[in-house]
């Protein structure tokens, strides 16, 4: 049959061609290289990537002093992690540098990853004091620093100009109360059948940005020192608020499962009126290519509420430099740890799109004039506080968090059982 | 060859909506990431649908300059597919015809053991492969995917081929010892050419799986062997907000292999027929 | 039928060994494992069965054993009748034949993720093409907030991606029926119901027992379907096994969990499969008494 003839020629066609194709992907070049393993964020940062920006190729130049070939991996955070894990567990590993976000970096983790303080006194990083205290201790475990702070994404309220002046407002809601009775006034819909929705959060993809809703009423999941916080008087108004919202409409109707992804288009498409997302979305939410009011959202700190005495709340993520414990190249990552950590350095790769660790990077004149908020990111990030994973189950406590808050804003429990259950849950999880 | 009619109009119109149906339902989808990879982002998400819009090639572009690892990952994939596929499909044609035309308790216990095997979810059976297959140097390699992707799939193809080939008479056979055939020329000139239905099934089956396959590509290769699924997948960004032309422009390059694949094998099971009317 | 002799042997290795290294091996590991406590780059402390029972005892578990359960015999014998309808509209005949079968095939060739990312799109209420026209005409689908048409969707979407599959083999088994058989049967005067259940069905039945026990297991390991909709929310309500699985094991870095539940599940899958298991037991018995 000429198929089965057919089907034989190609069969040892693709035989030979395999074998020639196996032996020209295993040429590997004698040289020194260094394997980098991020997010892509932290590889356009660190190497100007991204059209039209201005920091340059702040690793590409290392690796050229250093006669360095630089090999970076990029996956999404979930799969990064993952598999960063995996490596992590091997005798020895070809991943030299890692970024790690904090959410992932228990005690567990940081045993496998390389201790800093003796690095650090070796080689220092210039004007380490000028990367805050509270960073550099949320990644100390046991007196041992294991990971250097590179990136935070803190987040902030992001509100649409046009729709807000369509329904009467002049400026954003300047306090807790007015967001919630402006985002009530924003909910409509329109003669054409649109809905829009006056209040979004990304509620379906982890506790970060719900918490800092949650954080503008007062609540919070646990301080600083793992004390659980979460049976409060003001999470469970914050919760029945939200339940509140829900019911009239508010929040749209997904809320449960609303990805990043499905709060950016609905911001984009103008059918959210206010959002709880990181600063950095302002990029995209202004993007002209995606966004039908491209130039008109902006974004704020988030107001906290008046009887805490602070102006503004806000919560953060950090991303952090770490060298695994396997790794076989640490001299040279620590290397370039310093380098990307250098007070210039940060202006670069914040001038590339990178959220910068250090304070006084917010002063530079350059930085001032690329992105509108970032003096709004400043006043957020000197209030901004992290939620705390530095006990092993905090993925767990993350996911029974997602679980009672759902059910409390959906309804199907009482934000007072919800908030009872989640203490009861969480406090033998957090003091193993 | 006969066709069966279907006399009448209400069975004709109820043919006609099953077909119009059946094509609405399949093709919806896949149609909307298509026509979504031409499209304006916010063309992407208006409502009413747009079915009239001004086409762009932007994300094409930028999945050009900005993924420009995808060609070489997609160059990766078709060589873990097609390998992958060949293993299974040929080391499955051997088990099937040997489950078919011998018997013994317990060749028929392992036919039930390879089916058995395969319930363990693969996520779960990574956690102990990956250490090993780093200790072997088979990391970051062609070969692993190959042959993981082809041991998950023979059980499955084993079991189609013993399947069609039980439908070849054991006549053939002797007919053919009879005349002089090896065993190997038995198999080769008369079994092979009749279980070819089966063995494009399978065939689809595991090139389809390894071309999308995402779980395994991940863990086991970084650099050399990396697979499309995983570019496509960075697209899916959980910092930037997933840029969705690019990602259905992604998508859509990698539907043509498939496709074309797809149409080459309906004439290898139509060409399965001709053959099946020479059947007792 | 022949004895397994040595050249029969020497067929069967390929098949075996690829199995033997790339699965029963591992899964060997991963069922010790499950007696184990371990997590990355902890060395593993035997525990026995606690792992077992920690997950036995936890109703989370049973909840996601439970929609599992429906979903997949939902999907399964859906899938199953509309697939075999399929095959027999493609037998009868149909025009444009070749552009028809890629058409049905197209959901298998788009990617788990993709397919279901796309779906979750359009059943968006806000703006997705089928679900705000649904929410407009008042027949809502609220899949995100309840846990039954959360389900319901998954469903959906899971007999889409997974049709062509069944399809398939179905049509493959099909078209395997020597036409001999049908004219002998026009000869005798069968109508095409008589023809259709009385021999299409039984030939069909081999082919029939494989579709139904791979695509059971398939269906029981559902994961995409209910993580990249809900996540398995709202409330962890739509959990299947898998996701209970993943969250609880990988998120939390608890393999010997992650093992057991693993194990568990070939157990349920097993359970689930054994009538069809048993069934093709007795007849490969009966083709060689």
């Amino acid at each position: 049959m000429k198929i089965i003839r057919r089907v034989k020629a190609s069969l040892a066609g693709f035989a030979l061609g395999l074998l020639s194709l196996q032996v020209a992907a295993q040429d590997k070049k004698p040289e020194t290289t260094l394997t980098v393993l991020s997010h892509k964020v932290h590889e356009i940062s660190a190497r100007g990537l991204a059209a039209g920006t201005t920091g340059g190729d702040i690793a590409g130049e290392w690796a050229a002093r250093n006669n360095v070939k630089l090999v970076w991996i990029t996956a999404d955070i979930d799969p990064m992690h993952d598999r960063l894990l995996r490596e992590l567990a091997l005798r020895s590993t070809s991943i030299d540098l890692a970024f790690v976000i904090n959410k992932y970096a228990t005690p567990r983790m940081s045993r496998l990853l390389e201790p800093l303080n003796d690095w650090e006194r070796r080689a220092l990083i210039e004007d380490f004091a000028g990367i805050p205290a509270n960073l550099i201790a949320s990644l100390t475990y046991n007196k041992s620093l294991f990971a250097i702070p590179f990136r935070h994404a803190t987040t902030g309220l992001h509100y649409n100009e046009a729709l807000l002046k369509e329904r009467g407002f002049t400026g954003p809601p300047r306090t807790p109360d007015e967001v919630v009775d402006y985002a009530r006034k924003m909910t409509f819909t329109r003669p054409d059948g649109t809905k829009v929705n006056g209040l979004t959060v990304p509620a379906g993809a982890g506790p970060f940005a719900v918490l800092s809703l949650l954080n503008m009423f007062g609540a919070e999941l646990m301080d600083q020192n793992l004390n659980v916080k979460v049976n409060s008087p003001q999470m469970i108004r914050a919760l029945g608020m939200l339940h509140t919202l829900y019911k009239e409409g508010v929040l749209p109707s997904n809320y449960a499962t609303l990805s990043i992804d499905e709060v950016i288009t609905s911001v984009q498409t103008g059918q959210a009126a206010i959002a709880f997302d990181p600063f950095a979305r302002y990029t995209i939410y202004n993007d002209p290519k995606k966004s039908k009011y491209p130039g008109q959202i902006k974004v704020i700190p988030i107001p906290a509420d008046p009887a805490s005495g602070r102006k503004v709340v806000a919560m953060t993520e950090i991303w952090a430099a770490a060298i695994p414990k396997n790794s076989a190249h640490k001299e040279l990552a620590w290397s370039l740890i310093r380098e990307l950590s250098s007070p210039a350095n940060t202006i670069r790769a914040a001038l590339n799109g990178n959220g910068p660790v250090r304070p006084a990077a917010y002063d530079d004149a350059r930085l001032k004039e690329r992105l509108p908020y970032t003096q709004e990111e400043a006043v957020a990030i000197a209030q901004a506080t992290t939620i705390p994973s530095s006990y092993d189950a905090s993925a767990q406590v993350n996911t029974i968090f997602m679980e009672e808050s759902q059910a409390a804003v959906l309804g199907l429990k009482t934000p007072e059982a919800a908030a009872a259950s989640m203490e009861k849950r969480i406090v033998p999880l957090v003091k193993r | 060859m006969r066709r069966r009619r279907l006399h009448g109009l209400l069975p004709r119109l109820l043919r006609a909506l099953a077909v119009l149906l059946m094509v609405a339902w399949s093709a919806g989808p896949v149609l909307f990431v298509v026509t979504a990879s031409f499209k304006q982002q916010l063309d992407i998400f208006a409502y009413p649908p747009k079915i009239v819009f001004r086409p762009t090639f932007d994300h094409y572009v930028t999945l050009w300059n900005t993924w420009d690892a995808f060609l070489p990952t997609l160059r990766n994939s078709l060589i873990v597919s097609v390998g992958a596929t060949l293993l299974a499909v040929c080391v499955s044609f051997l088990g099937g015809y040997v489950y078919s035309r011998y018997y013994s308790r317990l060749l028929a216990a392992s036919a039930v053991y390879m089916i058995a095997i395969r319930l363990l979810p693969p996520i779960v059976v990574t956690l102990p492969l990956f250490p090993v297959i780093d200790f072997l140097g088979l990391s970051d390699t062609y070969a692993v995917l190959i042959l993981l992707y082809a041991s998950f799939w023979v059980s499955l193809c084993t079991m189609v081929v013993k399947t069609f080939v039980d439908e070849i008479p054991k006549e053939l056979d002797e007919a053919a010892f009879v005349d002089g055939a090896t065993h190997l020329q038995t198999i080769t000139k008369v079994i092979l050419p009749l279980s070819l239905q089966g063995m494009m099934a399978s065939g689809i089956f595991v090139f389809v799986y390894s071309w999308n396959e995402y779980l395994f590509a991940l863990i086991f290769t970084t650099q050399h062997a990396k697979t499309a699924p995983l570019v496509i997948s960075e697209v899916m960004d959980a910092i930037y907000g997933t840029d969705w032309g690019v990602l259905f422009a992604g998508v859509t390059i990698q539907l043509v292999p498939v496709v074309a694949l797809v149409v080459l094998g309906q004439r290898l099971l139509v060409a399965g027929l001709t053959a099946g009317s020479v059947k007792g | 039928m022949k004895k397994l002799g040595p050249s029969a042997l020497a067929l069967l290795t390929p098949v075996h060994l690829l199995l033997f290294l790339a699965i029963t091996l591992p899964s060997l590991f991963v069922f010790w494992m499950s007696l184990n406590e371990s997590t990355y780059g902890v060395e593993a402390t035997f525990v026995g069965l606690r792992n077992y029972a920690a997950v036995l005892t936890d109703p989370y578990f049973w909840r996601a054993a439970g929609n599992t359960f429906v979903v997949t015999n939902v999907v399964v014998y859906i899938e199953i009748l509309i697939g075999l309808a399929l095959a027999l509209l493609f037998k009868s005949g149909l025009p444009f034949r070749k552009l028809m079968f890629a058409i049905v095939l197209m959901p298998y060739a788009v990617s788990e993720v993709v397919g279901v990312l796309a779906w979750k799109i359009l059943m968006d209420p806000a703006h997705g093409a089928i679900g705000r026209t649904l929410a407009d005409l008042g027949l809502a689908l609220n899949w995100s907030a309840s846990p039954t048409q959360g389900l319901v969707l998954v469903s959906i979407i899971s007999v889409w991606q997974h049709l062509p599959f069944t399809f398939l083999l179905l049509y493959a088994g099909l078209l395997a029926i020597p036409l001999s058989v049908y004219e002998a049967a026009n000869i005798d005067g069968a109508s095409a119901l008589q023809t259709f259940f009385r021999i299409t069905l039984p030939l069909l039945v081999p082919t029939l027992l494989i579709v139904v026990i791979f695509r059971l297991i398939f269906a029981i390991r559902m994961f995409s379907e209910v993580w990249l909709l809900t996540k398995g929310g709202p409330a962890r309500l739509t959990e299947v096994l898998s996701v209970y699985l993943y969250q609880g094991a990988f998120r939390n870095g608890d393999f010997g969990a992650a093992a057991a539940t693993g194990w568990l599940m070939v157990v349920s899958s097993l359970a689930i499969a054994a009538f069809y298991l048993y069934q093709m037991q007795k007849r490969i018995a009966a083709e060689n008494a």
